[in-house]
């Protein structure tokens, strides 16, 4: 569904990501583990083109690279930003509302919310709500419930634990499995491994821009070399 | 009493105008990053366009409805042609940027219209005063500030009720994430930029109707006010830009009213005095954030 190949991102002199190629298939959910400033999040910036690139990327056949963010999310892949980044001054239902901006139906889009408020409850309870005033927990729940306004086909993740207690990290990541059960598509980022590939299909590590180790998440969980890449003996 | 409500009108009329111009100084600021620097010829070109309809003899609606469309057209064209290719420049870039769109817009009006004053002719009905009571209201005024509080309850619902209202806010509050939920940017900017010409548009016809005339430079103090307004109420607020603009009209109009006449002269030095001491108690502004950063 998604195929990266050679993807470089460089902010003035510094080279952020330097050639990393992977690839998502349908129905998978895929893995993007690092330590800080490994990539993740340029890799992510570079998919939706918040972020210049070189490379190419395609997604179901479609060049991505050097096309607007706006576009991007028509074409059915959207990303819940790192750090949430809800819109704090507006409620709960006009953070919903902007994320299914796209849906041009009416049916479609009051379906869309009622799958939303299915899956995240409290959200409903707290519609008029500023989204400002919501616990942390809350807050990653209404980035991702924005996200899937849209009706993506492809769900980009960028560290939806950051920052959570324990306990509402499990609820997050029984989130993220409830999805890929529901058929969705997935990329995650984390620095959760274990929690990440407990749930994922497959798995990528990127250390200082690059891929240094690929695999199902059965052998990379095994891998001695996940634990070495993180404490930067790997490469 | 008579006289305090009288000033309170005033107060009132004259903050509404600076309102209006700092909520669209605002809004281009918080969306795009930029202080638009000529914003105040924007109000003149509106107020241009009003002088040569009531010139050409339309009648006096049109002449209205004409002046405000051509300072929509005006600003969006201005984002268009000189803001839309710096964009991604850096902050000091789009500054300097707006500062040669003013200079140079402020050279064509001297040159291609005029460098002196050129009396509007406005309706004689404009000139009265209302009788409200024992008090005698100004016509003026009176329009202003029944004007302005409808223009203002109209933007709450538009900001509240309509995609495009609350679209702005969020972009207002983090553009990027805006475009993540597929709202084209380029719509984002004109649209802000249509909404901050009509604002400029309208505070231009009641600059025009209180002083009666249109120059090439007529933009600059209005507009002056409204940054102040827009830094007292907060860098990056909507709604305390609003506050700012009411703010300043108040001070203002306190100051004509209580200083000893001798004094008169210095009320701008004072009222920046007031706005320097509010500035000193929240660094923030009225209803700035306490975060770092605009984006
Ligand atoms: N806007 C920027 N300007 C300059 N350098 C940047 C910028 N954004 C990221 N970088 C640098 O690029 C590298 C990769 O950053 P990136 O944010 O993609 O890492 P990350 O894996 O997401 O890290 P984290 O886990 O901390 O979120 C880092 O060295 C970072 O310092
Ligand atoms: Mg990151």
């Amino acid at each position: 569904m998604l195929s990266v190949s050679g993807l470089t991102v460089s902010y003035g002199a510094v080279l952020a990501l330097r050639g990393v190629s992977l690839e998502v298939g349908r129905g998978e959910l895929v893995a993007l583990l690092g330590p800080n400033g490994a990539g993740k999040t340029s890799t992510l910036g570079a998919l939706m083109g918040l972020c210049r690139a070189g490379g190419a990327v395609c997604l179901d056949g479609e060049a991505l690279l050097g096309r607007a963010p706006e576009k991007i999310v028509r074409l059915g892949m959207t990303l819940v930003p790192e750090g949430r980044r809800v819109f704090g001054g507006l409620t709960v239902e006009e953070n919903l509302r902007l994320g299914g901006a796209v849906q041009r139906d009416e049916a479609a889009r009051r379906r869309q919310y009622a799958e939303v408020y299915a899956l995240f409850p409290v959200l409903e309870e707290r519609s008029g709500q500023l989204a400002g005033s919501l616990s942390g927990g809350e807050q990653q729940q209404l980035a991702i419930a924005r996200a899937l306004m849209s009706g993506p086909r492809l769900l980009l993740l960028d560290e939806p634990s950051l920052g959570l207690a324990p306990k509402v990290v499990d609820t997050i990541f029984g989130l993220i499995d409830r999805l890929r059960a529901s058929g969705l598509t997935i990329l995650l980022v984390e620095q959760n491994v274990d929690r990440s590939l407990e749930i994922a299909d497959r798995g990528y590590v990127l250390v200082g821009g690059e891929i240094v180790l690929a695999g199902t998440a059965g052998e990379l969980l095994q891998s001695q070399d996940v634990q070495r890449a993180y404490l930067g003996l790997a490469s | 009493m008579d006289i305090l409500i009288q000033n309170l009108i005033n107060a009132l009329a004259l903050g509404g105008t600076y309102a209006l111009l700092a909520l669209g100084l605002a809004l281009v600021f918080s969306i795009m990053g930029l202080i638009n620097l000529a914003h105040g010829e924007l109000m003149t070109i509106g107020a241009y366009a009003l002088y040569f309809m009531i010139l050409w003899a339309f009648p006096f609606w049109l002449a209205l409805v004409g002046a405000l469309l051509c300072a929509v057209v005006a600003a969006v064209l201005m984002e268009r042609v000189a803001f839309r290719p710096v964009r991604d420049a850096s902050m000091a870039t789009m500054l300097l940027t707006s500062f040669a769109v003013s200079a140079i817009l402020q050279v064509a009006y001297q040159n291609l219209i005029s460098p002196r004053p050129l009396p509007v002719a406005m309706p004689s009905f404009l000139g009265g005063a209302v009788e409200i009571g024992s008090l005698q209201v100004g016509m003026i005024q009176l329009l202003a500030l029944g004007c302005t509080a409808a223009l203002l309850l109209l933007l709450v619902w538009v900001f509240r009720y309509t995609a495009f209202g609350v679209a702005m806010r969020a972009a207002a509050e983090d553009f990027d994430t805006t475009r993540l939920m597929g709202i084209r940017a380029n719509a984002l900017f004109a649209g802000a930029f249509a909404l901050s010409g009509l604002l400029a548009g309208v505070a231009a016809l009641f600059w025009v109707a209180q002083r009666g005339s249109v120059d090439p430079l007529m933009g600059f103090l209005p507009v002056l006010k409204a940054f102040i307004a827009v830094i007292v109420g907060g860098l990056g607020s909507l709604v305390g830009a609003v506050a700012g603009g009411f703010l300043l009209g108040a001070i203002e109009i306190a100051l004509r009213a209580l200083l000893p006449s001798d004094l008169l002269p210095y009320r701008d030095a004072l009222s920046l005095l007031l706005i320097i001491l509010v500035l000193l108690v929240r660094p923030q502004g009225l209803m700035g954030r306490r975060r770092e950063g605009v984006r």
